[in-house]
């Protein structure tokens, strides 16, 4: 089973500093968790976005997220956890020696990996043909300056209809509200919020579709945005499941390497650390996600 | 806690011998992590109001990653050093988070006041005469405001007075 020399320096695998397998392995593992917690660090920037937005636009995030599939969400949580699953039963055939178990676990990781970035795929192709993304790009229908309800007049808040009545609304849904609203989108500047501050409550309703669109018959909104401001929601979905998805695919990356390495051959029950610290890089993929499942899947709505 | 069958080879001094979790054991805590999101999934259809129903989706995601990080990854059985690691960032992450929601909860609508309406009038016309003319176009026979009906308007966030 091992073809190693017994143990210390004759072990070509044990690096020279250090004088045993189990100070490599503690000092390699303690090194991985140092790195998964700049991960989680990373991850806190990303879930502070979320919180602070979430706090001041409850209705946003508890109407946005309704627009993703939970049981998308769910089948991807599902398909991470079970892959989450064969990893640890692949570290645990290598650390038994145990080669072919070790490469068929690392393959089922792999599909997982695959499942989990083509059920991705879907939702994000979902959303690019409907512009529910973040805002500034220009298919976006979210929010911001390319806001367009499904039917542009028909939609009005409850409170522009006290305030501005319809005919009132017609006279200035004109280009005159659209050219200030074009002139002052600075796409980093401080917007000017729609109706705040200033009476001008019709604005909302007022930007004019795309061009080439007519009213009313938008046939890119087959999910109609239900109020203004989703792109803040759609821009944090987008950041946070993309960086989460790029560690799916470093992850993958990873395991195809240890599997490459085992079928080669190079792990013994007394040398397996790489097979080890890629599944914790797994792991920690799988337990990023499950945060993110419910947060953006399963807001409930508010009020 | 899993069984501690050693694995095959012969072990000296200084060798590191890991500890194998069974399989019986892994796939009970995959069917734990499983049924927690079916959990998960059955919490979020109940409305609790809206702070209950993050406290517990948030609450069964901690049950989660902790059997996750304690048993797929090992925490349990390594050197405590490990977990303090982890542990520590994540502190990192609940000052960080904590003391932004303090900050956004004391969010002021508008920072500058009347922004919106100065940059409108930089623009070159009267957000004030607009409302009027909304109003006169439903009501009629309304006369303009000018400034005097940009006073009107000009009283901050509530403005639009339909609120």
């Amino acid at each position: 089973m091992s073809d190693d020399h017994g143990h210390g320096h004759g072990d070509p695998n044990l690096a020279h500093h250090w004088d045993t397998m189990d100070q490599q392995v503690h000092a390699g593992k303690f090194g991985m968790w140092l790195f998964l917690s700049t991960e989680v660090l990373l991850f806190a920037g990303l879930f502070c976005a979320y919180c602070v937005y979430r706090g001041l636009h409850p209705e946003v995030f508890a109407e946005a997220s309704k627009v993703l599939d939970w049981k998308l969400g769910a089948l991807n949580t599902v398909i991470l956890l079970i892959s989450s699953f064969t990893m640890a039963m692949g570290v645990r055939a290598a650390q038994l020696g145990n080669r072919s178990q070790t490469s068929l676990m690392l393959v089922l990781t792999l599909c997982g990996a695959a499942g989990f970035m083509i059920v991705k795929g879907v939702e994000y192709t979902a959303k690019f043909e409907h512009g529910t993304i973040w805002a500034g790009h220009p298919g976006s229908v979210t929010g911001g300056y390319n806001y367009v309800p499904q039917t542009d007049r028909e939609f009005a808040f409850p409170e522009d209809a006290a305030a501005a009545p319809a005919e009132g609304q017609e006279a200035h849904s004109d280009s005159k509200v659209a050219a200030l609203l074009t002139a002052s989108a600075e796409p980093s500047g401080i917007a000017v919020p729609a109706g705040a501050g200033v009476g001008l409550v019709p604005n909302r309703a007022a930007a004019p579709p795309p061009e080439g669109l007519a009213h009313g018959d938008h046939p890119r909104v087959t999910t109609a945005p239900k109020i203004q401001n989703m792109h803040i929601f759609f821009g944090i979905y987008f950041v946070m499941t993309g960086t989460h998805g790029l560690h799916v695919i470093i992850g993958g990356i990873a395991i195809v390497w240890v599997l490459i390495r085992n079928m080669r051959g190079d792990f013994t029950p007394k040398y397996n650390l790489p097979v080890d610290l890629v599944g914790l890089y797994w792991h920690l993929v799988d337990l990023i996600w499950i945060f993110l499942f419910p947060l953006l899947y399963l807001i409930h709505a508010e009020h | 806690m899993g069984d501690h069958a050693l694995p095959p080879g012969d072990w000296h001094e200084g060798d590191h011998v890991p500890h194998v979790v069974s399989w019986q054991f892994l796939l009970g805590i995959l069917i734990s992590l499983l049924a927690l999101t079916v959990l998960t999934v059955a919490a979020a259809r109940v409305d609790l109001g809206s702070g209950l129903n993050i406290g517990i989706a948030l609450a069964i995601a901690t049950v989660k990653a902790t059997l996750v990080a304690a048993f797929f990854m090992h925490l349990y059985w390594d050197k405590p050093i490990n977990t303090v690691v982890l542990l520590f960032s994540l502190s990192l992450l609940a000052l960080f988070l904590g003391f932004s929601l303090l900050d956004g909860m004391q969010y002021q609508e508008s920072v500058i006041p009347d922004y919106a309406y100065n940059k409108m009038k930089e623009q070159g016309w009267d957000p004030a005469e607009m409302v009027h003319e909304a109003h006169a176009g439903h009501g009629g026979g309304e006369s303009h405001g000018g400034e005097s009906g940009g006073g009107e308007s000009h009283g901050g966030e509530s403005g639009g007075g339909g609120h």
